[in-house]
């Protein structure tokens, strides 16, 4: 397994293409799909009206009594996924311009391009949704390849603006996805645990399965900051001037409590929980959560991958 | 608390530096636009009390390390009586000895020594720890204690500071220690004395004087007692001074010419060229001083003497006043005197001769007295003298007020009532010259006027000595044809009287007169009630006694150990006579006159008749203050007299007013004219056992008073307070703010 560059990805302008980039450079390693398979089955014929694609006829009718009926599918897989990916003002943190990092949303983009080209790429249906404070964007699922683009499209057009409202947007997608499926939600979860948990168990209870990908700027991990600094709120309008050094113990407490009951509350839904450091590559990322999976789904059970 | 190098204490500003670094760091920052930051809003939240408190006292111990840390450098000492639990001490009782001698008058620019001292003595009072008390002692060639025992009230002790007048007297360390001691003798605690001088090295006492070893030995024994010498001067020690005025002749007498000598002296400094010396007098009824004679020195190295002449035309006292250009010290630039100028004098002489004439020698001493008048015409005029000659007589019935002076010649027989009357007038001021001849009886007056009116100079012997045989006894032989017997002795002639005969061209009229016979003398040694000790005026060349004095009252008597006759000598005929019976008329009157002219702080003493007893008068000094005392009858009743007890001005006093006023003058001591000074190693050789701290004459007296107390300087203390602020500065801020994140 090789993986890309990411400085060498930074320079691919196109989304599609580095989605593409960064599935091949892991998925060749991998032997069979790290998801269950698909299949199309066969619902009824209708009559040929014009307009109608030629490749859908029916060729074998036609040979036997020359008429000219269309083969109507329902197009049923086993494996819907639907990528939810955090558009919020937060997710616009990336650093300073120094450092050379991706910004979390950059990141979480690439993720999900990612992640609908491996899926489609499987033949199966992807969905992807854009949400701030509540869905903003929504690409329908389809299997189609050409729905690539259109996904590529949208998140190439995605701005990070507003709040996030993780737990909001879960229970809309409870409602609205009725077939049981796969959520990728890729956020940096910024928003109180007991919410997050009440809709992560909204959506285990109607059978979907939950991956979540919490994505952090090694900023917000290490919080490096010297000498006196005033932090604004990307979301919230607030200012607070002090010392990071003086602080930054009772921060990163804050922030591993919270990194903590996130992941407990992953656990104790069953949801697989990945922490992506924005630092770390996409492919990488990604690579080892799907290993991992495949690991344990051999074994028969599943869990959380840190990646 | 005081602080040695107050200017530094400026420093202490520099404290604010760490709290406008925290201000300053407070406005620079940079903006982060942060994500997580409800995660920072909590650690805030829960943080930002203990946060504060963490930045308040990091802050503070900055601030406190970089304040004490100026403290320390302006070297604070904590004094007696101030933060007992660090300095150890308790309030103090002080006394300040400010030397207001004349030389304290010398002047530097616009400021007198006497004024820095005045600034300094304040510098003192301010010093002192709360509760303290001091007294005050003026010091010259006396001491006074114008505040009698120390007192609390400071403000009160600086007003006296204030009004402390510079005197013209000279300077006693001793005086001024002794008076200190005296007033903190009796004071509880801590004792200090300070003493403000200008640092004079006559001011100081020998090292051999008994009084101020006993002084220092007692003081130096005393561990609870500090001394302080604070100097005021720079040590400048040039000064030209007016050390000496005198009359050449004591006898001064008016239409004559006087002349008097002033002493001008260069006490150090460069030679001085081409000083002026003007003498100026009054008209003898208080009148305004006016110039009468001007003396130069051309060139002044040392001292020199300048004669002034000048005539009074009236007699009575006389103010006189030799000045000098001002210098830098003024006061000793004028030199005073109150002389009493002899207009006329009466004389009564009683001839004792029953020929009378001059067999009996009155008509020589008449003629001696009154050289133009005739026998006919008695009060001849031109004569300051009028000698009216009596028989003894005549004398029960002549009344003596009216003459200043009674000359006995070879008069026999006295009564006691005579004695006793004889005596009243002696001792009124007034003089008796006696001449024995061959008429008196020596046991009648040894009887009568030694043992009986105790008036007598000498006792007389009973039998006239012979000198020689050119003389008979009572044989009526002439010195003519004498060619033995003795003379006048030419040595020791300091006696006013003889003093004339001192110069080379005036002693051979000394040595003319011929002494055949005479009474041997024997001086009163000892003071009777009235009488002090006789002093021989004059010997003989056989070295005994030819003319004796002594003092009786207010009065003189002289007694002539041989007549004004012929009988024993040819005395009267020569010019030698005349001189002598003159100027023993007139010192005889004149000694018994109270001295007009006396040195600072002695006593002013003015008789008066009687009748003007338990009156005040008014005593004038020489500086325009008026003060007044009261005039009390003399001990034997007939006289008053008015005196002023202490002068501590140079000048003209007076006592009374107008034209019955009584003058006098005070001179300071030249010894005060040389400023010549002392070092400290020579103060701690003449003080033995006493232990001075020295107060320099530049910078603050406060500070280095502070200095040289026993106070305790913090500043160790401070610096040691200032490094562990830092020390818990530093590890705190380690402590609390991780170097990297």
């Amino acid at each position: 397994m090789s993986f890309i560059d990411p400085k060498v990805l930074e320079k691919i302008g196109r989304l599609d293409l580095k989605a593409k980039m960064v599935v091949e450079g892991f998925i060749s390693g991998m032997h069979k799909s790290p998801f269950k398979g698909f299949s199309v089955e066969f619902a009824q014929h209708r009559g040929y009206v014009q307009g109608d694609d030629l490749k859908h006829l029916d060729w074998k009718v036609w040979g036997k009594n020359e008429r000219w009926y269309i083969k109507q599918y329902e197009a049923e897989t086993n494996l819907i996924t639907t990528v939810l990916m955090d558009a919020s003002a937060s997710m616009a943190y990336g650093g300073s311009k120094a450092s050379g990092r991706m910004s979390k949303l950059a990141w979480s983009r690439l993720a999900a391009a990612a992640l609908c080209h491996l899926v489609l790429n499987q033949s199966d249906a992807v969905a992807l949704g854009v949400f701030q404070h509540e869905i903003t964007q929504w690409a329908e699922r389809s299997t189609r390849k050409v729905h690539m683009h259109r996904i590529c499209a949208l998140l190439e057009q995605t701005k990070p603006s507003g709040e996030t409202g993780v737990a909001r947007v879960l229970h809309a997608m409870a409602d609205r996805v009725k077939r049981r499926g796969i959520f990728f939600l890729i956020s940096d979860l910024f928003e109180e645990v007991p919410d997050l948990l009440d809709a992560f168990q909204h959506l285990r209870h109607l059978g979907h399965e939950l991956v979540v990908v919490q994505v952090l700027d090694d900023d917000e991990i290490e919080f490096p900051f010297e000498g006196m600094v005033q932090f604004k709120g990307l979301e919230l309008a607030v200012k607070v001037k002090c010392h990071p050094r003086s602080v930054r113990e009772a921060y990163l407490k804050e922030l591993h409590d919270h990194l903590a009951k996130v992941k407990a509350a992953c656990q104790r839904s069953n949801i697989d929980y990945i922490l992506a450091n924005t630092s770390h590559p996409v492919d990488v990322v990604l690579s080892a959560y799907l290993q991992k999976r495949e690991a344990l789904a051999g074994a028969g059970s599943r869990g959380a991958i840190r990646a | 608390m005081i602080f040695l190098n107050v200017m530094l204490a400026g420093f202490v500003v520099l404290g604010a530096v760490p709290i406008i670094i925290h201000l300053l760091n407070k406005q620079r920052f940079r903006v982060v636009e942060w994500a997580a930051i409800q995660f920072l809003l909590k650690s805030l939240q829960k943080n930002s009390r203990r946060l504060q408190m963490r930045d308040l006292l990091l802050l503070l111990l900055r601030t406190l390390a970089v304040v004490v840390a100026a403290l320390a450098l302006a070297r604070p000492t904590l004094t007696p009586g101030h933060f007992s639990l660090l300095a150890g001490s308790s309030a103090i009782n002080a006394v300040i000895v400010l030397d207001n001698s004349r030389s304290m008058g010398y002047r530097d620019g616009t400021q007198t020594r006497f004024q820095d001292a005045k600034v300094r003595a304040k510098a003192v009072l301010d010093q002192l720890p709360k509760g303290s008390g001091a007294a005050l002692v003026l010091m010259s060639d006396v001491a006074q204690a114008d505040i009698l025992q120390p007192s609390q009230d400071l403000t009160f002790v600086a007003d006296a500071i204030e009004k402390a007048p510079l005197s013209d007297g000279g300077t006693s360390i001793s005086a001024g220690i002794a008076k200190a001691w005296e007033i903190l003798k009796k004071a509880e605690g801590a004792r200090e004395i300070y003493l403000i001088t200008d640092g004079q090295a006559n001011a100081w006492p020998a090292e051999s004087d008994t009084g101020w070893k006993a002084l220092a030995a007692e003081l130096g024994a005393r561990h609870d007692l500090r001394l302080y010498l604070a100097e005021v001067g720079h040590g400048e020690t040039a000064n030209v001074s007016l050390d000496d005025l005198q009359p050449v002749d004591p006898l001064v007498a008016t239409d004559t010419d006087t002349t008097f000598t002033a002493t001008v002296v260069n006490h150090g400094g460069p030679a001085l060229d081409n000083l002026t010396v003007q003498l100026l007098a009054d008209d003898g009824h208080g009148g305004e001083l006016r110039p009468v004679a001007t003396g130069a020195v051309d060139h002044l190295q040392g001292s020199s003497q300048v004669q002034l002449s000048t005539r009074f035309t009236s007699g009575g006292r006389h103010r006189i006043e030799a000045r000098l250009a001002p210098d830098h010290l003024e006061a000793d630039n004028h030199r005073y005197l109150a002389i009493d100028v002899i207009d006329r004098l009466k004389v009564l002489i009683i001839d004792g001769s029953a020929e009378g004439g001059y067999a009996g020698g009155a008509a020589f001493i008449r003629a001696a007295l009154a050289p133009g008048a005739s026998q006919a015409d008695e009060n001849a005029a031109g004569s300051l003298i009028d000698a009216e000659v009596t028989t003894p007589a005549a004398l029960a019935d002549t009344s003596l007020d009216a003459y200043q002076a009674v000359i006995l010649s070879n008069v026999a027989d006295l009564t006691p009532g005579e004695a006793d009357g004889l005596k009243t007038f002696v001792a009124g001021g007034k003089a008796l010259i006696v001449f024995p001849g061959a008429n008196v009886g020596p046991e009648i007056y040894n009887h009568l006027l030694l043992d009986r009116a105790g008036i007598l100079p000498a006792k007389l012997g009973e039998h006239p000595i012979e000198f020689g045989d050119g003389g008979g006894s009572g044989s009526g032989a002439t010195s003519a044809t004498a060619t033995k017997g003795t003379t006048f002795a030419t040595s020791g002639l300091s006696h006013p009287i003889v003093a004339y005969f001192q110069s080379k061209d005036t002693q051979p009229f000394l040595v003319q007169p011929h002494f055949y016979q005479a009474f041997p003398l024997t001086p009163v040694p000892s003071e009777g009630a009235l009488g002090s000790a006789s002093a021989v005026v004059a010997r003989f060349a056989t070295g005994q006694p030819a003319i004796v004095e002594r003092g009786v009252g207010a009065g003189t008597v002289l007694l002539f150990a041989c007549g004004a006759d012929r009988q024993w000598t040819d005395f009267p005929l020569q010019p030698a006579f005349l001189i002598v019976v003159r100027r023993a008329v007139q010192h005889a009157v004149l000694s018994g006159r109270v001295p007009a002219t006396v040195q600072v702080h002695d006593r002013l003493l003015a008789n008066l008749p009687a009748r003007d007893a338990n009156t005040r008068l008014p005593v004038l000094d020489p500086r325009g203050g008026r003060t007044s005392l009261l005039v009390n009858l003399a001990s034997n009743g007939r006289t008053a007299h008015a005196e002023v007890t202490d002068t501590p001005f140079a000048g003209f006093w007076a006592i009374g007013e107008g034209p019955t006023a009584r003058r006098f003058a005070t001179n300071g001591p030249a010894a005060e004219s040389d400023l010549a000074t002392i070092d400290q190693r020579g103060i701690e050789r003449v003080s033995g056992p006493l232990q001075w701290s020295f107060v320099g004459a530049e910078g603050d007296a406060g500070a280095q008073i502070a200095r040289a107390r026993v106070g305790r300087e913090i500043w160790p203390l401070l610096i040691t307070l200032a490094i562990a602020c830092l020390l818990a500065e530093s590890y705190l801020a380690m402590r609390w703010t991780p170097r990297s994140a």
